[in-house]
């Protein structure tokens, strides 16, 4: 399960920390300038597509019904677009501006329902093709993450403090709670953490919770975790853990049908990698360090895509760049194929 | 340049007075010529309760009885001050407070273990020569306790890290006299002296250290390997250091073959973590405590200097560089030339010390005087004591049996934090308030069988009653005012005697003159 | 260990290296206020809120939202027409009114070692003598007034004690009271086996000792240890300030029970009993990693107290006597590193102040739009010391320290106030 550097890595003219295939083939990036960058990797060169610009803030998440040609993209102030994904200059099908108050931070689609939450402590769930408000579930704090149970009778939210909340599809009844308590520390007054990414095993056996587990806040130094528990029971499983503080956070997760998972790491400034890891290895059998700071992967097929950080991103006081001017970063994506 | 001509003098100077003159007269010279040379009046002698009760803190750590103090003050013979020093240095006391005086300068309080300070006690009774001393805790062999300097400063607590660069730089401060902590990142700012490759090529003595296991404290080495990569966060420029000390030759890093790198192999099962062929540590213990690193030399008698003198010929004691330079140099130099043809002889450094003038100057300023500079040494200056200090003290003044419990309570209220040196006196509420209001302080000065309160009780003459007060407590005659102060407490109506004796030895207690070593 | 960036808590100059590298220290040091009529009239009380780590100006002040730069956040409106501050800041947003922000700060240091010192001292010529922190110098100038209480208390997380090496020339005793986790220091309370009067007795009897042991000696350290035990007789009589379970609940709720909100409450009933400058520092500002998700968790943790501080302190006619200061060592960086944070940025940031001789409701200075640069005359902190002086009413220009006979300006003299922030 060795992934194979596929090409040069495609640049973006802004960081970007989700990035997701289309059923199609199409990988799509969402900016932190509020645009969604989009690339079609099918042919033998990744050809770029025109940027869909719909966004304030940042963009943040992306789903995508299997056969509507529908894409759902969020951002962090809050909104939540549907669009013709096959559109050269798409215009929303819908748009609910204030779906949450702030950072919308994930979104999936399931049975022609958008599922979408937000710092703001609520889920929502949506009519796919309208966008008309279907539920609604408080939760009361910070929330990042989301997945679907593979038979789709249940989803999950991870929130700040390690909590798992396991909720039921239909009326969205709140089934029960996992708790990962190592992914949240209260730091004098920050609470840092959070449960960063969900993935279930497809045949639905468990789930993989991840995040870091924080050392302090503030510089924020932390071990990558990824922790593996029993569905639906919530046992733990099994569990990798970084071995240096400054990993920082595992950010993005999922499954290779192979059995493996593959994840994506970033910590401080210069560190993070891709990661391909068997459950119940003490070690990932594939890294790459080549490009720093990771924070999202995608996959199509034998396709994967992660995307990182260029070299040389922090820097105290007035960096400037070669020209003398004060340069943004931006996030380069690599290709790999699983042959 | 100026290096040069005053090494040239020197030679000569030295030449002339290793014939003529000792080291303690030496001392008295140098300071005087300077004091003059400055025109700052230089106070006298200490008188006799002055000086007991300073040499008595510094060697035996805590204050003698009162009966000690009335037969030394009547003492008539011309050399008692001679014999007293003598005294005191031969006597079991001594290396009891000089392993608890250089625990509190070597380990910062950090912490404490049995084996590190019975091996300051053994070191002391011995009089270990202080290259010994430093080349046996960097060598850090764990049978014989010295290992705990290094494997204190390795241990982690939780998920912290374990803090390389801290016990870098405090090998630096304690051994070498350079605060290299801002000179971890990039050169430091403002003392040019100090380099980023400094502070990287001391690191690399210590960075394949860990806590090794067992129950005495244990330093394991990793073999090293590679040289540090390093970089100033301004420049961004990269460099490459083997071990190096600051100033110093790099040490090559020999190669071995992969499974050779050791020479006693690690072995679980016995908690032994292995010798590797090329141990920094090794290196280090070898190069760093000798008579040809300058740096080691002139920290030791700093630092010794400043045990018995209140303040560094160079200050602060970490800060030795080319932009702070001693206020003595002559006398530095002599010291240091003189520790070393002694064989890093401590006693015999102290003994010059407390023999000569300038020790035994008083901390009365000179009539009609302002305050000289401290570094002028032209005054005797206060000492902070320490908690163990205080608490030998309080105990021996109010004739109370020294209880760990009791003693707990004075480190918690006297001592620093963890790493903030206790070098100076300093204003702590924290210990106004503990001798103000604790428990057991109040209890101190409850009558008891024997102990001071009881004694006083029983003085029904007022003169003996202060004369006992005030030699138990402050090593001294009551001056005709405070006999007076004291009488007119006595003789006021319905006057308990035993309460009047806890209000005024508290607040002779309390006194600042009680509080520091003067 | 990151060889691009320092460790921020250990990467601090101690007092004593300060003196080492430049040079010998001169204690005890007087200053001659030339008006002193003036300091009588009205009272002249700090608020100090230290942010330790660098609080991000794009984040709370000065947000930028949709900008290359702007991050993630929206901005919003306040209660000044035209003027918005970061959704993080909801419950300042309302106090806007009474808040005076300057966007134009551009200070020297980016380092949290050196940065913190300058800042706190004003950062004036450098005259080879170590300046006092704000704190000491006002404690200096305006003295401890009637509140029987020291004239700087310092409210903070971890250890309490006196810190006398924030007062430098000044000497220790214009150090700063440190409440550890705003505690009263230990055994504060006089045990009940010690009547009032034995205590008054013997500290009357220890003072004796003192001046008789003191005449004919150098006189700092005995001076230093008199005024321990002068401040713990006064503390003693405050015992019930430090007991913030007797305010109602409303306060707690307001405030929050988190140590920011405990400790800003705390403060507000120090500068009720008229303690003259009151700091108050958070710690764990330096967000060089996730520091949105950072940010999101920090800064509403600051707004709810100081909103509901500035609340208050306008509601008891207060704000007419008290000097309310938030700053940091420096703001944090537009660009955005690789691990989702910014770092150190001295070059264009934000100080927010309200109360006593500034005028409420201004936004002087900008930034351009991306937030890179200052865009009007920017401002150093010496300018910043000038305006807070003259709010406080003290004249650079009669004031100056007296340092062993040395006239040295109290804040940079080649720096003047930000008169458009001034009342």
């Amino acid at each position: 399960m060795i992934p194979k550097e596929l090409g040069k890595p495609l640049t973006l003219p802004c960081q970007s920390s989700r990035i997701r295939f289309g059923p199609e083939g199409v990988l799509f990036a969402a900016g932190h300038d509020g645009s969604v960058l989009r690339w079609d990797v099918t042919g033998k060169e990744p050809k770029p597509l025109p940027t869909v610009k719909l966004h304030n803030g940042w963009a943040t998440a992306l789903a995508f019904h299997p056969k509507k040609p529908l894409a759902i993209s969020a951002d962090s102030h809050g909104a939540l677009i549907a669009w013709d994904r096959t559109a050269d200059t798409p215009t929303p099908v819908w748009s609910q501006p204030k779906a949450h108050d702030g950072w919308l931070r994930a979104t999936v689609v399931h049975d022609d329902r958008v599922v979408s939450l937000g710092r703001d402590g609520f889920v929502r769930g949506w009519n796919l093709d309208d966008g008309k408000p279907l539920r609604e579930l408080s939760l009361g704090v910070d929330i990042f993450s989301l997945a679907v149970a593979p038979d789709g009778k249940s989803f999950v939210v991870g929130d700040l403090f390690g909590n798992i909340h396991v909720v039921e599809w239909d009326k969205w009844k709140v089934l029960s709670k996992y708790e990962v308590k190592e992914l949240h520390l209260l730091d004098r007054i920050q609470d840092v953490g959070g449960v960063r990414a969900l993935a279930f095993k497809p045949d639905g056996r468990s789930l993989f919770v991840a995040g870091s587990v924080p050392k302090s806040g503030g510089f924020v130094q932390g071990f990558p975790l990824m922790v593996e528990l029993e569905w639906p029971s919530g046992k733990r499983l099994t569990q990798w853990k970084g071995a240096a503080d400054n990993e920082g956070f595992i950010h993005d997760l999922l499954w290779l049908d192979e059995g493996f998972l593959a994840g994506v790491t970033s910590g401080q400034p210069g560190q993070g990698r891709l990661f391909v890891w068997k459950p119940g290895d003490a070690k990932p059998l594939f890294e790459s360090t080549k490009l720093p700071n990771c924070h999202s992967l995608a996959r199509h097929g034998k396709l994967l895509a992660h995307s990182a950080t260029n070299a040389n991103s922090s820097g105290n006081g007035k960096v400037k760049g070669k020209d003398g001017d004060y340069p943004a970063n931006s996030s380069p994506i690599q290709l790999w194929t699983m042959a | 340049m100026i290096r040069i001509y005053l090494v040239a003098v020197l030679l000569l100077i030295g030449a002339r007075l290793s014939a003529a003159e000792s080291v303690c007269e030496s001392i008295d010279r140098i300071v005087a010529a300077k004091a003059k040379a400055d025109g700052v009046p230089m106070s006298a002698k200490a008188d006799d309760a002055e000086f007991l009760r300073r040499v008595w803190l510094d060697l035996a750590g805590t204050i003698p009885p009162a009966e000690v103090a009335r037969k030394f003050l009547a003492d008539q013979s011309p050399d008692k001050q001679t014999k007293l020093i003598e005294g005191l240095l031969a006597a079991p006391t001594y290396p009891t407070t000089m392993a608890n005086r250089f625990h509190i300068v070597l380990m910062e309080r950090l912490g404490d273990h049995a084996s590190w300070s019975q091996y300051l006690q053994t070191s002391f009774a011995a009089n270990k020569p202080w290259n010994t001393l430093v080349k046996e805790i960097l060598r850090a062999d764990s049978k014989s306790g010295a290992a705990f300097f290094l494997s204190k400063r390795l241990e982690n607590y939780g998920q912290q890290a374990v803090e390389y660069s801290a016990l870098t730089r405090d090998v630096g401060r304690l051994f070498l006299g350079v605060n290299l902590q801002c000179a971890e990142c990039h050169d430091h700012l403002t003392v040019n002296d100090y380099k980023q490759q400094h502070f990287q090529g001391l690191h690399a003595f210590f960075r394949n250290l860990a806590l090794g296991a067992g129950p005495l404290p244990t330093v394991a080495e990793k073999p090293t390997t590679d040289k540090i990569k390093f970089a100033s966060v301004f420049t961004l420029e990269e460099a490459l250091t083997g071990p190096a000390l600051p100033g110093g030759k790099m040490i090559d890093i020999p190669t071995f073959p992969k499974g050779q790198e050791f020479a006693e192999p690690p072995d679980r099962k016995t908690n032994n973590p292995g010798v590797p062929k090329f141990s920094t540590l090794a290196v280090a213990s070898e190069e760093l405590p000798t008579a040809k690193n300058r740096a080691f030399v002139r920290n030791g008698v700093n630092r010794l200097w400043f045990l018995l003198l209140g303040r560094g010929l160079v200050h602060p004691l970490d800060m030795h560089h080319s932009g702070n330079l001693a206020s003595h140099p002559e006398l530095l130099d002599l010291l240091e030339r003189e520790f070393v043809a002694h064989q890093f002889d401590i006693k015999w450094l102290f003994r010059e010390i407390l023999l000569s003038e300038t020790y035994q100057r008083s901390s009365l300023l000179p009539a009609g005087a302002k305050a000289p500079p401290a570094n002028a040494f032209a005054v005797a200056l206060e000492k902070r004591l320490s908690a163990e200090q205080l608490f030998a003290a309080i105990t021996a003044a109010t004739g109370t049996k020294p209880a760990d419990a009791a003693k707990a309570k004075f480190l918690k209220a006297f001592a620093n934090q963890p790493r903030e040196p206790e070098e100076d006196v300093e204003v702590s509420l924290k210990a106004a308030l503990f001798l103000s209001h604790d428990a057991t302080v109040l209890e101190m000065l409850q009558a008891k069988p024997g102990n001071l309160i009881e004694r006083l009780g029983k003085l029904t003459d007022n003169a003996a009653f202060a004369e006992e007060l005030y030699l138990a407590v402050l090593t001294r005659k009551p001056s005709a005012d405070e006999l007076a102060t004291v009488s007119k407490i006595l003789t006021k109506p319905n006057q308990i005697r035993e309460t009047a004796a806890r209000k005024l030895a508290w607040a002779l207690i309390a006194s600042h003159e009680f509080g520091v070593n003067h | 260990m990151n060889p691009n960036l320092c460790t921020p808590q250990d990467h601090r100059l101690s007092r004593r290296q300060w003196l080492g590298a430049t040079g010998a220290m001169a204690l005890g040091g007087l200053s001659l206020p030339a008006f002193a009529e003036e300091l009588k009239k009205k009272r002249k009380q700090v608020l100090f809120v230290w942010l330790d780590g660098g609080m991000s100006q794009l984040e709370s002040w000065d947000p930028k939202p949709n900008t290359t730069f702007g991050g993630p956040f929206r901005a919003i409106s306040t209660s000044v027409p035209g003027t918005h501050v970061s959704e993080l800041l909801p419950q300042t947003a309302k106090q806007m009114h009474r808040l005076a922000v300057v966007r134009s700060v551009s200070t020297q240091d980016n380092s949290h070692s050196a940065g913190v010192d300058r800042i706190q001292r004003g950062d004036p010529k450098n005259r080879g003598v170590v300046y006092p922190y704000l704190g000491s110098a006002v404690a200096n100038w305006v003295g401890a007034g009637d509140s029987g209480l020291p004239p700087y208390v310092w409210i903070k997380p971890g250890n309490g004690g006196f810190i006398d090496r924030e007062a430098g020339f000044l000497g220790p005793k214009f150090g700063a009271l440190a409440l550890g986790d705003g505690k009263p220091p230990e055994n504060l309370i006089r045990p009940k086996e010690l009547s009032m009067a034995d205590d008054l007795e013997r500290n009357e009897l220890r003072k004796l000792a003192d001046a008789s042991y003191s005449a004919g000696r150098r006189k700092e350290n005995t001076e230093a240890n008199s005024f321990a035990f002068d401040m713990a007789e006064q503390l003693q009589k405050k015992l019930e300030l430090f007991d913030i379970s007797k305010l109602p609940a409303k306060d707690t709720q307001r405030y929050g029970t988190h140590d920011l909100g405990r400790h800003l409450l705390l403060a507000r009933r120090m500068l009720e009993a008229g303690v003259t400058f009151v700091k108050v520092t958070s710690y764990g500002w330096d967000t060089h990693g996730d520091h949105f998700n950072g940010a999101a968790s920090l800064h509403p943790k600051f707004d709810k107290p100081f909103a509901a501080m500035i609340e208050d302190l306008a509601e008891r006619g207060m704000l007419d006597d008290i000097l309310v200061i938030a700053i940091s060592e420096f703001g944090r960086t537009p660009r955005i590193n690789g691990h989702l944070g910014r770092d150190h940025w001295p070059e264009a940031w934000s100080v927010a102040m309200a109360g006593r001789g500034i005028k409420p409701g201004v936004v002087e200075g900008k930034t351009n739009a991306l937030g890179t640069e200052v865009a009007s005359e920017p401002h150093d902190i010496g300018h910043l010391f000038h305006t807070w002086y003259k709010a406080l009413g003290i004249d650079p220009k009669k004031s100056k320290y007296q340092n062993a006979g040395q006239p040295l300006p109290i804040a940079h003299e080649d720096m003047h106030a930000v008169k458009e922030v001034l009342a």
